[in-house]
């Protein structure tokens, strides 16, 4: 099985969503 | 509660428990450190490495764009000091007692680990090569980014020097930017503390050590260490409690002066042709693979080399993002008026030029003395990393003299280190107040003594390595955060000035 760690898996999917919320943050409208 | 004293009481209370923690049980507090830095460096070691590489690269391209032409403060805004004073300053700031502590013990730390892999001299070309990665542009563009994006607000949109407030300029009045601005004012104060501690912890390992050598002793004992970390808590204290101005930027400026005469002594009296073979050839490596080494994550290989890997390479970048807060604010105080450009290339060509030749030099005498001489200093390496400095030291002429000057360089250094950071942490701790009081800075000088015993108690370099980086960890994101605000908002200014133009 390649089944990664669990706790690896979820650490790395909350810096997926922080890089997609810098994402966001640069192309959203300000103001 | 208003929103700084919130800031204020949630890292006073973490900051004291660590404290305490730490001096009552040092081993536990070492081993829970341990573990969350290795489970953080194993799932986001590629994190780190992109976010370092992307702060660089970020540098690059704005002091290489149009942005590069945008001043730091109103257009007509020109420096305060000369640009020769100004790299001396940043570089006494960001670096300080690790120089001195390092100088020889990384080169020859990382020989001892790549001579097992590979030919001792392409072994002594690899040690020199980490060793100037770990201090070089890398360093000094995480430096770079947050003081830019700190000088930048402050001075072209009169915000507090805090490291909320650009998120805050650019998104008022948002519920979210409250609560994230919040945790990033703490985790900031947070890591500075724990960083500028864990110096403190080197320093009085490094200056107990100088002192033991010139005792003649074999190794710093227990008292002796304390004494020192004593003397130097006693040292910082006044100074926060009078204004010394001027005087402290003195003394920075002698601790600075001390490390120029070190080196420019150990290159015309150590083996000159080597030495500058060693930092002409070292420079030449390094600024060739500067870019594809910050993506190396070296994953493909075995246990020993990712190990290495994570204890110096992410361990350092990490400790610099640490540091990031405070000298940030600290070279944007200097750099009003100066051009993205000119800021850029000054933070990150002058420092990192200097640290290649420093290491070059010291870390070209150690290399030597392992390839060609008694391979005394490998030896002293493996025994105490704090005391290999001065055994070199003793290897030259008028030792008695340069170990002297070495410990009151290294005493300094800490000593400036630590009255800036408690003024920094005073300033982030009561929202941004460039005038803190007495009360506030003596009470963050107080607390930074109490990591500093917990640092000096947990009894190794390794240890204080660990804790640091647990401190720092979170504030990597706060890192990109800023460098994205600050993307924003230079793009925002380039459209204004485009639609004025219209």
């Amino acid at each position: 099985m390649l089944t990664g760690d669990v706790i690896d898996t979820v650490l790395n999917l909350t810096t997926f969503s922080f890089l997609a919320a810098m994402g966001w943050l640069l192309v959203r409208k300000g103001r | 509660m208003t929103r700084s004293r919130t800031v204020l009481s949630a890292s006073l209370v973490v900051i004291a428990a660590v404290g305490i923690w730490g001096i009552v049980d040092p081993e536990s507090i070492v081993a829970g450190a341990s573990a969350i830095v290795d489970q953080y460096f194993r799932s986001r070691g590629w994190f780190v490495m992109l976010s370092v590489s992307f702060m660089l690269i970020l540098c690059i391209v704005l002091a290489a764009s149009p942005y590069g032409a945008i001043r730091l403060g109103a257009d007509d805004d020109r420096p305060e000091f000369s640009t020769v004073t100004w790299v001396a300053m940043l570089f006494a700031a960001g670096m300080g007692v690790g120089l001195l502590f390092w100088a020889v013990a990384e080169p020859l730390t990382h020989f001892t680990f790549a001579a097992e892999l590979m030919d001792p001299p392409l072994a002594a070309s690899q040690s020199l090569l980490a060793t100037n990665f770990h201090w070089g542009f890398h360093a000094w563009a995480i430096y770079g980014t947050t003081a830019l994006t700190i000088a930048y607000f402050a001075f072209r949109r009169g915000t507090p020097m805090l490291v909320s407030a650009p998120l805050e300029a650019l998104f008022p009045e948002e519920r979210w930017v409250r609560v994230v601005g919040w945790l990033s004012d703490f985790m900031a104060i947070v890591a500075i503390a724990i960083g500028v501690a864990g110096s403190i912890a080197m320093g009085v390992f490094q200056v107990a050590d100088g002192v033991d050598v010139m005792l003649g002793g074999e190794a710093a004992a227990p008292w002796l260490v304390a004494v020192v970390f004593v003397v130097m808590v006693g040292c910082y204290l006044p100074p926060l409690m009078v204004d010394l101005g001027q005087g402290m930027s003195k003394l920075s400026d002698i601790a600075m002066a001390i490390a120029l005469a070190l080196v420019a002594y150990a290159i015309v009296l150590g083996p000159t042709a080597f030495v500058m073979n060693s930092i002409v050839s070292s420079f030449g490596e390094y600024v060739t693979v500067v870019i594809p080494r910050g993506f190396q994550t070296l994953s493909f290989f075995d246990g020993a080399v990712t190990e290495w890997f994570r204890s110096w390479t992410l361990t350092y970048m990490v400790w610099w993002i640490a540091w990031g807060p405070f000298v940030g604010v600290f070279i944007a105080r200097i750099s009003r008026g100066r051009t993205i450009r000119e800021f850029v290339l000054g933070v990150l060509v002058g420092p990192t030029v200097f640290s290649i030749v420093w290491f070059g030099a010291f870390g070209g005498l150690g290399l030597f003395d392992a390839l060609q001489g008694s391979g005394a200093l490998l030896t002293a390496t493996s025994e105490n990393v704090g005391r290999v400095t001065f055994v070199l030291l003793e290897l030259l002429p008028l030792s008695g003299l340069t170990t002297l000057a070495t410990i009151v360089a290294a005493f300094l250094f800490i000593v400036t280190s630590v009255v800036s950071a408690a003024f920094v942490l005073a300033m982030f701790s009561s929202g941004g107040n460039p005038d803190p009081s007495t009360r506030l800075r003596l009470l963050w000088g107080g607390l930074l003594g109490l990591l500093g015993a917990a640092m000096v108690l947990s009894g190794s370099i390794d240890a204080v390595k660990k804790m640091i980086a647990v401190g720092a960890l979170p504030f990597v994101f706060v890192s990109i955060l800023l460098c994205v605000c600050l993307i924003r908002a230079l793009a925002e200014e380039r459209l204004g000035a485009a639609d004025a133009h219209r």
